[in-house]
């Protein structure tokens, strides 16, 4: 623990180094080559997942000395800490950011300035991302957090003279900035109830008791607030009030990042703080806590609810797909809510299947946006006559979501729902019964859209043909989202060996 | 004065801000109050260090003025944007995106 150990966070050194050297490269070549800058991000990106999968083989392999230590490495003194569990977010959020950035390069193409700063903010937002995967206290999570959501707001209003893209950014920052004080003010109460910023203050044997039986009023009140916080990252009902906007008005590839990332920044920092707070003896905690599980399960049924009721009305494709990640931030509450082994694997297979998804989907959505000038509905009408496969991984993607096998989505809502009705307690049921109602309001208007770009007849003929890069972006996502339906044991092993690090880590 | 004082003025200081971002209409006043929710916030901080009798506190002031600087600084460079082509900073005519 008292080690500094500098060479564990290799992957955030190379993405460090790699968005500085963005930053020069930007200062030093002319406007027209800016290319070379997207190349050194994409390598930056590229080396730094295949240090962290490095740092995760060694970490698996059980004739290791680290794996027979408890399977967690520290590094500076015990602030940084290495998982199987945060390795396997750190290559989520890797994978991410390639497809993110491969998306954004035939949109950058459009844009006549500012190719460096989209590719540095980008990937100091992927460090962030990083650092959020393996921060042990609370001053990081508070870094490590803004660094994620500060490049996120310049990222939102990056298309300056768009007036969408500037106010979709101010309603960003204040409502972002707003979150952030409650979690700030949060993180006070909970130094003030236990005198430490480090998440092993509060997994001891009387942080657990007190939350199971109502001691310790600062630390009770401070961890409502910090839920406040990461409950905005996440967009879970009712701090969710910036999604729609945020995500209509922000361009396309940055949206596909927000909606990945940050979401998954916020649920990655919100699993560790509850595991945090369920003291040495693993899962026994949050079962006990009544009122913070009965918290959860009201917060996840709102945003089930919310997500995909709002989602029925909507005629703009991204305003559509911001109110269907509310719902889907639901599904993930849900696999919080049954907070054990099982459930924290159910939601680490659903995010990998959900990052491919979204991602693919938003790749059609840049592509046609493109063409059309518009991200109305009814602007997909007849899209399977102009472009097959753009139909069919927009038709994939759509099913994934809504969660119809053999899409890699049913094995993630799969895998929570059995995981919340393993519970077996009445709140448990209900709280299934209405993450089904949300599957069936979901499937609805899916499969509208469905219908429209495969029985409708649309104003255009004209084929839309994706670019190499965007085909091989289409490809991938789709591959994902087949192969996690189709052949999910290796997947769900791997999401096990990573949720059990989790509630092992002490 | 006690802990308890400071906490509760920086709770009272947190509530004056969080209403003024709730019901203003001036997207600088925005920015002002939400400085000072942070800033009490690291006021609190600075309470319960003393409380616990460690430095950590202090030391998280520190951060939450980084962050603080960060956020107001890219707050104002999007208000200039967007003044830039509305010609306003009045909230309630920032309204493009709706249903």
């Amino acid at each position: 623990m008292t080690a500094w150990n500098v060479g564990l966070a290799l992957p955030e050194w190379i993405l460090a180094g790699a968005g500085l050297l963005a930053m020069w490269l930007d200062a030093r070549t002319p406007p027209d080559k800016k290319d070379g800058i997207q190349n050194v991000a994409w390598a930056g990106v590229l080396l730094a997942t295949l240090a962290a999968v490095f740092q995760g083989v060694r970490l698996w392999d059980p004739g290791d000395s680290v794996a027979a230590g408890g399977g967690k490495i520290y590094a500076f003194r015990g602030h940084y800490g290495l998982d199987a569990f945060a390795v396997f977010l750190k290559v989520l959020f890797g994978v991410s950011t390639l497809l993110v950035l491969s998306l954004a390069r035939s949109w950058l193409k459009r844009v006549d300035r500012g190719h460096g700063e989209f590719v540095m903010l980008t990937l100091f937002a992927t460090l962030g991302m990083f650092f959020v995967c393996s921060v042990e206290d609370f001053a990081g999570l508070f870094v490590a957090l803004e660094l994620v959501t500060v490049s996120f707001y310049c990222l939102t209003a990056f298309k300056r003279n768009d007036e969408r893209a500037v106010e979709a950014g101010l309603k960003y920052v204040v409502l972002g900035a707003l979150a952030s004080s409650f979690l700030v003010l949060g993180i006070a109460f909970v130094y003030g109830g236990t005198g430490s910023l480090d998440f092993a203050a509060l997994r001891s044997d009387d942080v657990a008791q007190d939350l199971a039986h109502g001691g310790a009023p600062l630390l009770h009140f401070g961890l409502l607030l910090v839920v406040i916080g990461l409950g905005f990252k996440i967009a879970a009902v009712p701090f969710h009030v910036w999604t729609p906007d945020v995500y209509e008005g922000a361009a396309s590839p940055v949206t596909a990042f927000l909606s990945v990332g940050s979401k998954m920044a916020g649920i990655t920092l919100l699993l560790k703080v509850v595991r945090a707070c369920l003291g040495p003896g693993g899962d026994a905690g949050l079962a006990q806590a009544t009122p913070w599980i009965l918290l959860i399960a009201c917060i996840s049924a709102a945003t089930l609810l919310y997500g995909n009721l709002g989602a029925l009305w909507q005629g703009n494709i991204k305003r559509l797909l911001g109110y269907s990640s509310i719902g889907h931030a639901g599904y993930v509450l849900m696999g919080v809510f049954a907070f054990d082994q099982r459930g924290v694997a159910a939601i680490l297979y659903y995010l990998t299947a959900y990052l491919f998804t979204v991602l693919g989907i938003f790749a059609v959505v840049v592509v046609v946006s493109r063409q059309t000038k518009s991200h109305s509905i009814a602007d997909y009408a007849g899209l399977a006559r102009r472009s097959p496969l753009l139909a069919f991984v927009l038709l994939c993607g759509l099913l994934s979501l809504a969660g119809v096998p053999p899409f890699g989505g049913f094995f993630g809502k799969f895998l929570v729902f059995q995981a919340v009705v393993g519970k077996g307690t009445p709140t448990a049921y209900g709280l299934a019964l209405v993450g089904a109602a949300g599957v069936v309001i979901s499937l609805y208007y899916y499969l509208v859209i469905v219908k429209r770009i495969y029985m409708e007849e649309g104003v255009s003929e004209e084929p839309i043909v994706p670019s190499r890069g965007m085909k091989a972006v289409l490809y991938t996502c789709l591959a994902g989202v087949f192969i996690l339906g189709i052949w999910p044991s290796p997947f769900l092993e791997l999401a096990q060996r990573a949720a059990s690090a989790l509630s092992s880590a002490s | 004065m006690t802990v308890g004082h400071v906490v509760v003025l920086a709770g009272t200081l947190f509530t004056i801000g969080m209403l003024g971002v709730l019901s203003r209409r001036n997207i600088l006043i925005v920015l002002l109050s939400l400085e000072l929710m942070l800033n009490s916030a690291a006021l609190a901080f600075c309470a319960f260090g003393d409380m616990a009798g460690n430095l950590d506190g202090q030391i998280m002031v520190f951060f939450v003025i980084v962050v603080a600087a960060a956020e107001v600084a890219i707050g104002l460079a999007i208000v200039i944007a967007l003044f830039r082509l509305r010609v306003t900073v009045d909230t309630d005519r920032v309204d493009l995106l709706k249903q």
